[in-house]
């Protein structure tokens, strides 16, 4: 429940980002709202990007004609496979805009009903995370669709705790629902659930990442990963496992199992992960160091991070 | 001949430094030590490089600075499949000199 004070905070929204949600029932009502958002935001001179299913982005180019030209279309389903690399998306699409001297807006759905409870989960963290990447920063906006008809109940509630505005029939209004305080995984008490017995498990340290490599390329391989993936997957295990030995505390556990249609692998430590938005930055060409939770992100489905003091866990998910 | 699983081989003739094997956090001291010893434009033969994480990266990250900073170059000659695919993913293959 957001009261007086929290509304407050909720900053003046004609100088500043404004993360609005939009709950709707059926196509229709997405089409009707998607091409007002779309049309005002041509209107006063903005670039437009539309991240969202192929299916709307067909009804939207179909419906915009000629219009549709200057609007960026992304199959979310695909730039938003694993929820982690959405952030960066708008990130890099935010200073295209700025370099061109005009002010944008975007459209997105990241939830839908056949994504995983795990892919889920992350796609309510990555919400949260989005008020937290952009809240400070330039003005724009950024619409987050979800059906109501067909999600869960508890991904709309997950919806609702995470956008500050909620569009309506009337335009948009703050959301009393809006929780400022959740930051997705950083702070949450959401765990993981738990691997399952059947799964390998290895302890590793700072002389063992080739043993490792090859513990993953035999399991991922086994599991049925075509060959790139299986190098994909390895990778990213030796970024968690490079990660662990760097600033974990020199050690740690990995885990490997498989769900009917993913290879899964978990690796844990006693380090601390405490920027909630590790992983979702681009590295700049001159950083040093930084890389590793960004390339398990580019090529993993899934990505789950939880982490509190003297304990990380970082879970991947590679579907087979 | 490939190295041994795990291992990182380096051979060192006159600027040009041939890199197989497996680029890691465990490996990647060898490459700077290698590259402390060159002095001039630097070629990295890098067809043989079988396996880089973002600890080799670093390491030939900061090979191209040291280059730099005396004046020079480094090239990537034939980097592997495994080096392209990191490149690309960090936004960095625009960064470098590469020859086919």
């Amino acid at each position: 429940m957001v009261r007086a004070a929290e509304q407050a905070r909720i900053a003046d929204p004609a100088t500043s980002f404004r993360h609005e949600a939009l709950l709707y029932g059926g196509q229709a009502e997405f089409l009707v709202a998607a091409l007002a958002f779309i049309r005002s935001g041509q209107a006063a001179g903005e670039d437009v990007m539309v991240a969202v299913g192929r299916e709307k982005i067909d009804l939207l180019r179909g419906r915009l004609g000629r219009e549709a030209d200057s609007v960026s279309f992304a199959d979310m389903t695909d730039v938003g496979r694993n929820p982690a690399t959405i952030i960066p998306l708008w990130s890099e699409f935010l200073e295209r805009s700025a370099g061109n001297g005009r002010p944008c807006r975007g459209i997105g759905e990241p939830a839908w009903p056949e994504r995983s409870e795990a892919a889920l989960v992350e796609c309510r963290n990555h919400e949260a995370l989005v008020n937290v990447a952009f809240g400070a920063g330039p003005t724009w906006c950024l619409l987050c669709s979800f059906d109501e008809d067909s999600l869960d109940e508890h991904v709309i509630a997950g919806a609702r705790a995470t956008h500050p505005y909620l569009k309506n029939g009337s335009g948009p209004g703050p959301n009393v629902d809006y929780d400022p305080g959740f930051r997705g995984w950083l702070g949450s008490d959401d765990p993981l659930s738990p691997s399952p017995l059947s799964r390998q498990q290895m302890v590793f340290g700072a002389s063992s990442l080739s043993d490792v490599r090859s513990a993953v390329t035999e399991y991922a391989s086994a599991a049925g990963l075509a060959r790139a993936r299986v190098a994909d997957f390895v990778l990213a295990v030796n970024e968690l496992v490079g990660n662990s030995v760097r600033h974990g505390g020199g050690e740690g556990e990995l885990r490997l199992w498989t769900e009917p249609d993913t290879v899964l692998g978990e690796v844990s430590d006693t380090g601390s992960i405490t920027d909630p938005l590790a992983g979702r930055r681009r590295p700049a060409p001159e950083q040093a160091g930084g890389r590793g939770l960004w390339i398990a992100n580019q090529v993993c489905d899934l990505v789950q991070i939880r982490s509190g003091p003297g304990a990380t866990v970082v879970r991947v998910h590679m579907a087979r | 001949m490939k190295p041994a699983e795990g291992e990182l081989e380096i051979e060192s003739e006159g600027g040009v430094v041939t890199v197989r094997g497996d680029l890691d956090m465990e490996t990647v001291g060898q490459l700077t030590q290698a590259l402390d010893e060159v002095s001039g434009t630097v070629v990295l033969v890098l067809d043989g490089l079988s396996f880089v994480d973002s600890s080799g990266l670093q390491g030939i990250l900061n090979a191209q600075r040291a280059a730099q900073e005396r004046g020079d170059e480094l090239v990537l000659r034939r980097p592997s499949d495994a080096l392209i695919r990191v490149l690309e993913m960090t936004d960095l293959r625009a960064s470098f000199v590469i020859e086919t």
